[in-house]
Formats: structure tokens, sequence, C-alpha cells
């Protein structure tokens, strides 16, 4: 009977069953945990650590050693030498995901690599350092306050042989303000509307006619957007965005390349891949000598031979991929990771300033009504948020970055004023605020690819549902819909009420105030694009406050001396604070570290803040 | 058995072991508790498993440490186990323990309503079109080959991306989770209706069908009075062996980012996301939710198992 079998007799006497493989995996799946929690922490860290200082130091003592040997060679010898030793390589990159366009012109997400490796801007600028390194301009002048002349480098050709002239980069500049009148693109259009045109005075030489004085041009010049095009490639073989009319009433049809077609850009690399894995690009042999090479330029073009740039959407997929030694960057590295990735002996972990970004951006066609948008800010436990999230520490953002040191006036003290957390207040506030359309829920709208974003998400969902008492809901989606939806223009009423990104662990500034960060307030850039907060909005507040800001933003930017910008700067920043205008910059890490591959050489570390890394031709690879 | 027999049966009613003997039917046996754990020890640890998880989820509110578990903040962050949080606390100070136990809720709530709505669907498409037979049998039954034949996680993801939006909140089920129930159930369902057909096909020519059929009984009668109820038993092991699948599947669709609510807790989503860039600074984010997940799984497999050879022995090895 089988009652009366013994189990295990039963069970041994089996053939292998499911439950019998259930059990052995149970087993088998049991051990592996305690043996992987037990390897977690062993003691050896120190060992490593004196390895690793021991490695360090030996490397520091050979590259010692090796530059006393280098100086004891003919100067130009050596210099031949280093120069031909640094080439080759491929440099291993990664976004979280695929471009959406690579026209310099329309700016989208996660195209820089190609557009800064495959074409030309005028030169690049490093605010840490306040140096312009010149690329496709040999230099500039500033003739009068309504007068800038180029100089265009000679000798340079576009990747079909086309001559890079100054009616190509006239056309380049040009074509900004048409495709902004004709799509309203992301472009900071501050960089070009105080401009009345761009003329090509002869071969080499461009002058620019403004309007006004403006302070920030010649930076302006060296984002990617000032890129050269091909005239006849984008005409020839550019998408028709439509047809442009002339303040003189002439008529002209507009192209835009969002593919960058062959012979349109004449940057050192070309595009030899670019598919939903990642993209590549591979040097291009005929490109033009930079004589003299200015800072992060080399005379023969780039060091580095190749550069890939995988896809990854995965956060936790990317720091894998870093640490097992198959990427040379990753950016913003947690503080609470840092022993992580200083025990990884190819990891060379480099501290900068803070640069990050957070934003919550507020829908103007529900919260017109200044209280409203009080309400939300007062909602927000500020010093909670920097203790939740910074570890390293944390301080509170102002509408410009405290990068640009000489136009932010604004102390901590000062802002704590604004960033004030009464849940009481901001109840009464909300409760006695006037609604448009009525916001029954709020919901926060951000893009999933950010690691961090989505908590940092959460956690001001829960505040401001905990303070007004209003249910709150968090969506997150791909970078792409995320951008999309967030500059749907076609309505004045969101599917969002805030939208929130930047999760304010690592940034830069390219040193102009527009770009870190007032775009994100002005009634005709993130304002129009973003948060139905500008002039011709159908809410009379909300139209009344954005021509007041219009107001004072051209007035600073019009203002040449650097005191008195930096006064009416410091103005603008209050009033934006003042009125809850549109934006509220969330605290950010005090702090920022990145991660570089011990192979990828002279880096430029300031280069990541300002958003040029991408065009340091000096960067080569010692495993090269 | 004789005339004289049945005349006493009809005169006064045999106890159930008389008529066993009388008719020649083996006696109906007790269920003994004790009986079946000493014989499926296995299994009763399942069980044992499976009311620790389950009790430790439905009491929740009142096991937790901290009443919200999407609370962040509660303790510095990555702060390992201690006596203040048993399970430490995540990057953002959430507490591991009160997020475990609440995942346990979600992850068993869509378990169970995915195999709820996915063996009781397709036992009633088996059972009718298995019956009725012909040309919508044949239909229904290409149909279900060509459902099979895509990866199931790439149909559930296909149906959360296409209706998710369009589906309604519920009482017990908000829309998001109602999406994962209706795309998780949508691949047990033609597992299911295989599994069924085949058992209706066996069921229709039995005997005690045929007499109902003989003594007129309508089509809907002899599938209710009489092959339904001989389903039962294959149900329920069927229930039984699916939850656990239907648990991983949650979780491994809050893994791919298309689960619940960002920061809801979740077994499956805690595995995922920001968490994984964690897991070497913090391994108890790793550790917690995935024992919690893998010991409920494996309750329910063992005790699914053991269900199996007590309802029905002739059906061991077969599912």
């Amino acid at each position: 009977m089988r009652d009366n079998e013994n189990y295990w007799n039963r069970l041994r006497s089996r053939p292998l069953s499911r439950r019998r493989f259930l059990v052995g995996s149970g087993v088998a799946a049991a051990g592996s945990a305690a043996i992987l929690a037990g390897c977690g922490d062993d003691d050896d860290d120190d060992d490593d650590g004196a390895a690793a200082a021991t490695a360090a130091a030996t490397e520091a003592a050979a590259t010692e050693a090796a530059a006393e040997a280098t100086a004891a060679a003919t100067e130009a010898a050596a210099a031949a030498d280093e120069g031909d030793a640094k080439r080759g390589g491929t440099l291993r990159l990664w976004k979280a995901q695929e471009d959406a366009g690579l026209d310099p012109g329309i700016y989208h997400l996660n195209n820089t690599e190609i557009i800064y490796s495959t074409m030309t801007q005028p030169y690049t600028y490093q605010p840490t350092k306040n140096i312009f390194a010149m690329d496709g301009m040999a230099g500039y002048e500033q003739v009068d306050p309504t007068t800038f002349v180029w100089s265009i480098r000679p000798g340079m050709k576009f990747h079909n042989g086309d001559a890079v002239d100054s009616e190509a980069v006239a056309f380049s500049f040009g074509r900004l303000t048409k495709l902004y009148d004709l799509i309203n693109p992301h472009t900071t259009r501050t960089g070009f509307v105080f401009v009345d045109d761009f003329e090509a005075t002869d071969e080499l030489t461009v002058t620019e006619h403004w309007n006004r004085p403006n302070a920030d041009a010649p930076v302006y010049r060296a984002r990617h957007y000032y890129s050269f095009v091909n005239p006849r490639v984008v005409d020839e073989q550019g998408a028709l965005e439509g047809e442009w009319t002339a303040p003189d009433g002439s008529t002209e049809d507009v192209y835009s390349v969002q593919t960058l077609p062959e012979g349109v850009g004449s940057g050192p690399y070309k595009i030899v891949r670019r598919d939903a894995t990642g993209t590549r690009t591979e040097r291009w042999p005929d490109y033009h000598k930079h004589t003299p090479a200015d800072d992060g330029f080399v005379e023969d073009g780039p060091y580095i031979d190749a550069w890939e740039t995988r896809i990854m959407p995965d956060g936790a997929a990317r720091k894998a991929a870093f640490l097992a030694g198959d990427l040379d960057v990753y950016a913003a590295i947690d503080p609470l990771e840092l022993p992580e990735f200083e025990s990884v002996d190819h990891v060379n972990v480099v501290e900068l300033p803070a640069g990050g970004t957070g934003y919550l951006g507020m829908d103007g066609g529900k919260f017109h009504d200044k209280r409203s948008r009080q309400a939300l800010q007062k909602s927000l436990d500020y010093e909670r948020i920097i203790q939740t999230l910074w570890t390293a520490g944390g301080k509170l953002a102002a509408p410009i970055s405290d990068l640009i040191a000489a136009y932010q006036k604004l102390s901590q003290e000062e802002l704590a004023s604004w960033y004030r957390w009464d849940p009481q207040e901001a109840r009464a506030l909300w409760e006695a605020a006037d609604f448009a359309v009525p916001v029954e829920k709020i919901k926060l709208f951000g893009a999933v690819e950010d690691p961090l974003l989505s908590d940092v998400t959460q956690l001001y969902a829960g505040m401001i549902q905990e303070a007004l008492g209003v249910e709150t809901e968090v969506e997150l989606v791909d970078q792409n819909t995320w951008a999309a939806r967030a500059t749907d223009v076609s309505t004045d009423v969101k599917d969002w009420e805030l939208l929130s990104y930047g999760n304010g662990s690592a940034g830069g500034t390219t040193g102009v105030p527009n770009d870190t960060h007032l775009i994100h307030f002005d009634p005709r850039g993130y304002g129009l694009n973003a948060f139905n907060h500008w002039a011709g909005s159908p809410r009379p507040e909300v139209a009344a406050d954005s021509e007041v800001l219009i107001g004072m933003l051209t007035a600073q930017e019009a203002e040449t001396d650097p005191e008195a910008r930096a006064e009416l700067l410091t103005e603008v920043q209050r009033w934006i604070l003042d009125n809850h205008y549109c934006n509220w910059r969330m605290p950010i890490s005090s702090v920022s570290y990145y991660g570089f591959n011990k192979r990828l050489q002279d880096f430029g570390q300031d280069d990541w803040l300002n958003f040029y890394d991408r065009r340091r031709e000096s960067m080569w690879l010692s495993e090269a | 058995m004789s005339l004289d027999s049945s005349a006493q049966a009809t005169d006064a009613p045999l106890s159930d072991a008389a008529a066993a003997l009388e008719y020649g039917i083996p006696p109906k046996q007790r269920f003994n508790p004790f009986h079946w754990m000493r014989r499926e020890p296995l299994g009763a640890l399942g069980l044992a498993l499976i009311i620790i998880v389950s009790v430790g989820a439905a009491f929740a509110p009142f096991l937790n440490t901290f009443p919200d578990p999407r609370e962040q903040g509660l303790g510095p962050p990555l702060e390992g186990p201690s006596a203040d949080h048993w399970f430490g606390t995540d990057r953002f100070g959430k507490d591991v323990w009160t997020r475990v136990l609440h995942g346990g809720r979600i992850s068993l709530k869509i378990g169970v309503a995915t195999v709820l709505i996915g063996t009781v669907a397709g036992t009633l498409v088996a059972l009718l079109t298995a019956f009725t037979g012909g040309a919508v049998d044949f239909v229904v039954g290409r149909l279900v080959d060509v459902i099979i034949a895509i990866p199931s996680i790439l149909l559930a993801l296909v149906l959360y991306t296409s209706v998710g939006q369009d589906l309604p909140d519920l009482p017990v089920l908000p829309r998001q989770e109602f999406v994962l129930v209706i795309a998780i159930a949508s691949f047990f369902m033609p597992g299911t209706y295989r599994i069924m057909r085949g058992m209706v096909l066996e069921l229709r020519e039995q005997q005690y069908v045929e007499a109902a059929r003989v003594v007129g009984a309508a089509n809907f009668r002899i599938m209710w009075r009489h092959i339904a109820p001989n389903m039962a038993g294959l149900m329920i092991v069927i229930t039984s062996i699916s939850l656990p699948a239907a648990i991983l599947a949650e979780a491994s669709l809050s893994f791919l980012g298309v689960g619940v609510e960002a920061g809801t807790p979740s077994w499956g989503a805690d595995l995922s996301g920001t968490t994984r860039t964690y897991f070497i600074a913090g391994p108890w984010l790793a550790i917690f939710p995935g024992l919690a997940l893998a010991i409920t799984v494996f309750g329910f497999n063992v005790f699914g198992d053991s269900l199996r050879d007590t309802l029905d022995p002739r059906l061991r090895g077969r599912i």
C-alpha cells in the first residue's frame, strides 16, 4: 500500500520529477544567495585600496619617468613621437536613447555626439577658464556695439569636397532664424533674435549686423546650433519644412537635415553607422588642420580614430558596462556609489563643482493664478529633499546657475526666503486660487531613462499630495515621448500638471545665463514651448506677466557692462521667484562626480561641465 | 447485487460505508490533514510558506514598521538591516521591510486575479467549444494556436501598451493593476484551454454522459451537471500551478518597467529600476524582495504539486 511506504524511500525511488527538480532548484538558489551575501563585503577592501594606491604610485612614477625621458629627446622629435603614440583607438560612449533627428538647428535629445564629431562649430568656450578655442573660425572682432565680424579658417572643406566659405557660414546661421519661425524648435532663439542679418562680406568673412547689443553673442556661437552646414546639400537633400517669409515680403523654402546626408558636415569624423543599437563615427582623413591649435585641438586632427556610442536605456546596465571596462565615460555618480567605483582599478573618479539641474515646470493653462503656483512651491519640504537625495550635501538652486559666479548674486540665505515649506499656507493658497480648468489630480510627468528621476519625482508628488490634499500621480515615459508631450504646443492645457526633469545630480554651464537656466523661464523659450507661459496666452495674467519678463530679459541681454548686467540679472531672478513664474528649480547636489576609464587621457575635466567635452580633439587613449 | 438488496436500499438508506460495501465501491477516506502532511511533507511546507506570506501580506498594515511603504526619507539612505529598519533602507530612505510586506499584497492580488480570470475563462471556452465541436472548436483551437505562438511576455507587453489606457479603474484593482491582470491572464488562458479541452473531449465520451443524453438531458445541463464538476479537480490543480508563474510574470513585467505605477511596492518593481544600480552597495535591496518572491513561488509550486498528487494521482507528471 502506498500509505505504508516511507516518503523519502518513494522520493528516492522516483525518476527525476518536477518536484524533485523544484526542491533541487530551491536549495541551489538558497545556497547561491548565501554565498553571494557572504561574498558581498569581504575584508580585503583595504588590500584593494593599498593595491590601487601602489598601482597609482607606480603609474605616477612611470609617467614622471616617461616625461623626463621625453624631455631629454629633441623637442621636435618628441612632439612627433608623442603625437603618433597618442593616435588611434575607439572612444566608447553611451546614450539613453536613439536620437530623434540630427539637424543642429533643431535641437533634439541624444544627438550631440554626432553633431559635435561630424560638424564644425566656430569655436569652443570654456567658462571655467574663460577661454575661446578656435575651431572653424580663425578669429572675431566686435567692430562696434552692433557689428560683429568673423574670420573663417582657410582651407576647410565639407565631407563632399565643397569649400566651407562665408556663404556657407552665413547660410548656416541664418537658417536658424527661419527654422525657428517655421517650426518653433528647441533652439535657443535668444542667440540670434538680436541679429538683423548674417552677411558674407568676402570669401572668408562673415559680418553680423545686430539691431541691439548683446552681451552673450560670442559665447552663443560656441553652441552646436551654430554648426556649419553645406547649403548645397541642405537644399538638395533636406526635407522641406515650409516657406519662410522675410520682413521684406520675399519668400524662401527652408529645409532641415535630420539625417545629416553625406557632405553636409565638415567635422573630423563621418557617420558610418546610426541604428537602434547606437552610432559609430570614424575619422575623416581630409579634415582640415588647426594651425595654431588652441586648447583642446590638435594641429593634425583628433587623436582618437573612432567614436562608438551604444544606446543603453537601462541605468544599471550602463553602470555595469562602465565598471566592466566597456565604456570610457560615466557621468553623475551617486556619492553613495563612490566606494564601488573607486574600488575598480580602471576607474578614475573626478570630483567637479555641482551644476545639476532639477525642475518642476507648471502648466500655465491650469496654474495661471499665481496663488496656485505659490501653493505648489510651498508644499515642498526643501530641507527634507536635500537630506533625502543629496547625501554629500545639497543646495537651493536659483534661476541662474551659480557656476556663472559673475552673474549669480543671490545667496543661499536669500534663496531660502522663497524656498520655504509651509503646508498650511500652501493649502490656504490652493483653496483660494482661481482655476480656469479644474485640477482634481496633479500629474507629475517625467522621463523613465533617468534612473534617479523616478524616485525624485515621487518624493515631490508625495509632499504635494500631503500638503495640498490633492491626489498626485507620477507618469514616466521614454525620453522622446516625454519631450514630444512636454513641448506639444497644440493645446492651451497640457495633459500633465507638472513637468519633472533633471535629477539635480550633475550638469554644467555654457557660461550664458540664458542657457543655464533662464531659457527654462523665458516666455519665448520653454515658457512658450513647454509651460503655456507666454505673451499670447489666453489667460490674461499669464500674458501680462510674460510681457514684463520679456522686457527684463531683453534688457539684461543688451547690457554689456558686467556689473550692471549682474544687477539686472538679480532683478530678473527676484521677479521670477516673487511671481513663481512658470518653473521652479529644485534643490541640487553640492558636488558632482564623473567616472572616466583610466585609459582616456587629457579629457579636460572642466569641459565636462560646459557641454564641449565632445569637441575635445586632444583626448587620447593610452591603450590605443 | 440482488433485487432484494435493492429493495432493502429503498426501504432504509444505507450509510456511505455500507453502500460502498454493498456496491463494491471503495470506501471514501476521510481527509486527515496530519496524515496528508506526513505523506506530503513538501506540500505541507509549501502550504506553510503560502500561509506565512499571505498572512504577512494581509496584515501588512499591522506588521509594518512604517505606515506608508512609498514614503521616502524614513531613514538614512542605503542603511543596512538594523533594529529600526529590519530589512534596511533603499537609496531614498524607504523602509525595505515595509515595502516587502506591502509588495506581497500586490504580487498576490495580481497573481490570484490573473489565474482566476485565466483559468475560469480558459475552462469555460474549452467546455463550450470542445463539447460543441465542429467549426467553432476548430476556429477557437487555431486561434489559441496563434496566441500560444506569440512569446508570452511580448503578448503581455503589446496588450499592456495597446489597451492599457482604455481600461477603467475598478474598486479593488486600479487601472494599472487591472491592465497587468488582463495582460498576464491573456497568456494563461490558452494553456488552460488546451488542457481543459482534452479533458472535455474525454469526458463527453463517458457512459454517464451518454446515459444523460439518452434520458433527454439538454446540452447545457450535461455540461453544467455532468462534465463541469469532473473538471473541478484539474482546475484547482492548474490554478495552484499557474499561480507562481503569474506572480513571476507580474514581477517580470514590473522589472521591464510596465508593471504597477511608479513607487507602488511590488517585489518585481523593487528588484528593478533604480534599485538595481545599488545592489552592490546595498545587497539587502536584492536579497529580501528576491527571497520573498522565491519563497512564495516555491511554496505555491510544491503545494500545487502535492495538491495534484492528492486530488488525482493519475495526473502525476502530466501537468
